[in-house]
């Protein structure tokens, strides 16, 4: 039988969830920044006719977007990841197989829907999003994922887009892949593109046309998979259940450059509590850390220190994870170097553990987690709205 | 304590008499139950301006986006730069239908 796999895809999802509570911002020029409010990371059409690209310095861009009377938010996560929720939810409830690919973006597998439903089932699953979340999403399906992902990026070009797109629906599909650069096809990355260009293929039509051996040869065994999809075959299920996380990793840039040791030790006890709830979350515990510290790479400061730490027993807690990650955190530090980030990933993953017995676990010797000192590293948030959703002090005002 | 935890507790005393009341074992009332009909629609909302339409200054608004308004029902309308509340009478800036106002006397 025919698959039908669809991308549904939350249009410029973070500006899309600062509008459901800032009714202020629609219809202005909105962005949201990065952490520490670096670059900007989400637009809204507005500002994208504006001519603001994708990751574009805040600093740079700053005077342009008052005089244009922008709408500026930091990043707010607690915000975007319980929109999130709320979406995917919504969209189970109208399709069986959905795989959530990212914060914003799932695949679909409508393959038991019949032809002559398709189209009513993805208008109504856009339509119920829109009325039980507040958030816009666009729908492209096709053979599989790589053609639905490619549907969509064609169909956001058209001005007579209304949101839902087909790969069947497309004129002259084989000759537009001439007019689309290869970096736009999915699992196509940096690297890749780098290697194409060299053997001078620029497009997705030109990328096609490469044999199956060149292409394993200098790719692997995913890039022949991806000629596969674009030419029409069916190679990457939709996969409802997450495949187990390989690790687990906590960490973020300061909001300043750091040199004491004792801000960076809070730093990195703050990250390990955020680290042990993802490893709660996901109901996994690890054998395994590497810490690292890190200066500003963008003002050339390039040193790098690691560890990787193998902890007495598989742990979930936070304060003994702290006290075996604290003397190596010491010995990696260094009193003359000024920091901009740090971090802890969790590896050797394993599904929770059975209690494992004490008799060949060394004991550890338990240091105190750092006292609270003046912040210096956490991150500049100047423009972050409230966690509108997740904390009672921030639920929205109405007046009369 | 869920409620095979409470059962656990209490048939794992061992010494004494049975609980009378072991048979008789049930989920303590839960107020999410009588309030919130779909967790993934329902939003909530701080009403601050004066006492109007039976809301007072300070009230929770409960907002099931999932409920579609019927007029004269008591709404939360997208106004400009705000959010205001108001009577249904089929007003397009709407935000959602206020399920439950909630009055901490």
């Amino acid at each position: 039988m025919n698959k039908k796999i669809g991308i549904v895809d939350c249009n410029n999802f973070y500006v899309s969830c600062e509008r459901v509570f800032n009714p202020i911002s629609i219809g202005k020029p909105t962005v949201v920044l990065s952490n520490n409010d670096g670059c900007v990371i989400a637009r809204s059409q507005e500002a994208k006719d504006l001519g603001i690209k994708m990751g574009e310095p805040f600093f740079q861009k700053r005077e342009f977007m008052d005089e244009h009377r922008f709408c500026v938010y930091s990043s707010n996560y607690n915000l975007y990841g319980d929109m999130s929720d709320r979406v995917m939810t919504t969209i189970k409830k109208y399709a069986n197989e959905v795989e959530v690919y990212s914060i914003d973006e799932c695949f679909v597998d409508f393959s038991n829907i019949p032809d002559e439903e398709l189209e009513d089932r993805l208008h109504l699953i856009r339509n119920e999003v829109k009325r039980l979340t507040g958030i816009p999403v666009s729908i492209g399906v096709g053979p599989n994922k790589t053609l639905a992902k490619l549907t969509s990026y064609i169909a956001k070009k058209q001005p007579s887009y209304d949101g839902i797109c087909s790969y069947w629906a497309l004129p002259n599909f084989r000759n537009l892949l001439y007019t689309i650069p290869v970096d736009e096809v999915w699992g196509i990355g940096r690297q890749w593109t780098k290697k194409l260009k060299n053997i001078q293929v620029n497009t997705v039509g030109q990328f096609v046309m490469v044999s199956d051996l060149s292409i394993r040869k200098m790719m692997n065994v995913n890039g022949l998979k991806t000629k596969m999809e674009l030419l029409g075959e069916y190679c990457h299920p939709v996969q409802k259940i997450p495949k187990l996380k390989r690790n687990i990793a906590s960490t973020r840039s300061f909001g300043q450059d750091i040199d004491s040791f004792e801000q960076i030790a809070e730093a990195m006890y703050s990250y390990i509590q955020s680290g042990v709830k993802k490893l709660i979350d996901n109901e996994i515990s690890p054998n395994r850390a590497t810490i690292f510290l890190c200066g500003n790479i963008h003002k050339g400061e390039k040193h790098y220190s690691s560890k990787q730490i193998s902890f007495n027993k598989q742990t979930r807690n936070v304060d003994d994870i702290w006290s075996q990650v604290y003397p190596h955190l010491l010995s990696i530090y260094s009193d003359t170097k000024k920091y901009k980030k740090c971090g802890i990933i969790f590896n050797e993953l394993m599904p929770e553990s059975i209690e494992q017995g004490t008799l060949f676990t060394s004991t550890i010797e338990i240091v105190q987690p750092p006292s609270n000192t003046e912040k210096k590293w956490e991150m500049r948030q100047e423009y972050i709205s409230q966690k509108f959703t997740t904390s009672w002090a921030d639920i929205p005002s109405v007046f009369v | 304590m869920s409620t095979i935890e409470k059962e656990l507790h209490i048939k794992s005393r061992t010494t004494g008499f049975a609980s009378p009341a072991e048979s008789y074992v049930d989920k303590r009332l839960d107020l999410n139950e009588l309030i919130i009909d779909n967790v993934h629609t329902t939003f909530y909302f701080r009403y601050m301006g004066p006492d109007s339409l039976g809301v007072k200054k300070g009230n929770v608004l409960v907002i099931d986006k999932s409920v579609d308004p019927v007029e004269g029902d008591l709404v939360v309308l997208t106004d400009k730069t705000c959010f205001k509340i108001r009577k249904y009478e089929g007003q397009t800036n709407l935000w959602g239908r206020v399920s439950w106002i909630l009055n901490k006397q």
